[in-house]
């Protein structure tokens, strides 16, 4: 019978490859910010697959946005040791 | 050759001949039809996919959801379902839309003369749901392992109310919409 529908897999590419014109259009550092942010969001494909949104771009994004406030959680807490240690030294 | 076409689909067979790029523009006029109101889509080619319709959908509603829950689909993965599955719709208000519709009867393991037969008793079942609502049907020729099985599509022409052939258009990034119930559109379609 096969697929009735493509995989999470399939529909990230499909998208990431949607946004190939754009990244085309980026100068060189703000391509590699981009894939950065595919990047993150492939981590989460397993829980974009059981979240079955009918639009998957929307859970994509999501989880770009997921592992950048992981980044800023751990940039705060290194900010917060750091000054922490500049108050005891 | 591209035409504009002015056509207002109503209460009638239309079939529209193309190939596997023509079931984008299907889509979109599935979503379009969705926004309206309920719609029956009978798939034949396993070629309905869900996500292009809801990106449609979303660029024009934010009750996606809703709408898509008008769509009610149903596959047939043998020209037999085909046959039940046409026989078991109710003539209703909702548009029926019949995407590659002969896949399924392109298949070798079913004899010509049976896959024929099967066709017949399709085509009765699309002009009787025809007189009630708008039935829209595309169909892709046969591949070249199959050629033997042309006759078919010409069946399908012949049985048509209104027939196009989707003409593909290299410089169109985006697919040009479908025609729809009551819309007069510009079409990359020929009027057969």
């Amino acid at each position: 019978m096969g697929r009735t529908l493509p995989s999470i897999t399939q529909m990230f590419m499909e998208e990431e490859q949607s946004f190939a014109r754009f990244r085309r259009a980026l100068r060189r550092s703000d391509q590699l910010a981009l894939d950065d942010l595919f990047s993150a969001a492939r981590k989460h494909l397993a829980a974009a697959a059981y979240a079955s949104n009918a639009l998957p771009m929307e859970t994509f994004l999501l989880a770009m946005l997921l592992e950048e406030h992981k980044e800023v959680l751990r940039l705060r807490a290194l900010v917060e040791r750091l000054a922490q240690s500049g108050t005891d030294g | 050759m591209n035409t504009s076409l002015s056509f207002p689909l109503s209460s009638r067979l239309a079939v529209i001949i193309g190939d596997r790029a023509t079931i984008p523009r299907m889509l979109e006029a599935a979503a379009e039809l969705a926004l309206a109101g309920p719609l029956q889509v009978v798939d034949g080619g396993n070629c309905f996919n869900a996500y292009p319709v809801a990106r449609h959908l979303r660029r024009r509603t934010a009750a996606v959801h809703a709408a898509l829950g008008r769509i009610r689909l149903a596959r047939a993965f043998t020209c037999y379902q085909m046959v039940t599955l046409l026989q078991n719709l109710q003539p209703g208000d909702q548009p029926v839309m019949a995407l590659d519709l002969l896949q399924t009867f392109y298949d070798e393991n079913v004899r010509m003369a049976e896959s024929r037969r099967l066709l017949e008793r399709c085509i009765v079942q699309l002009t009787r749901l025809s007189r009630a609502a708008p039935v829209l049907v595309s169909a892709r020729p046969p591949a070249e392992v199959c050629a033997t099985r042309l006759p078919l599509l010409h069946i399908l022409q012949e049985a048509a109310e209104a027939l196009y052939f989707a003409v593909e258009s290299s410089s169109a990034a985006q697919p040009a919409p479908l025609p729809l119930p009551g819309m007069e559109t510009s079409l990359g379609l020929t009027e057969g």
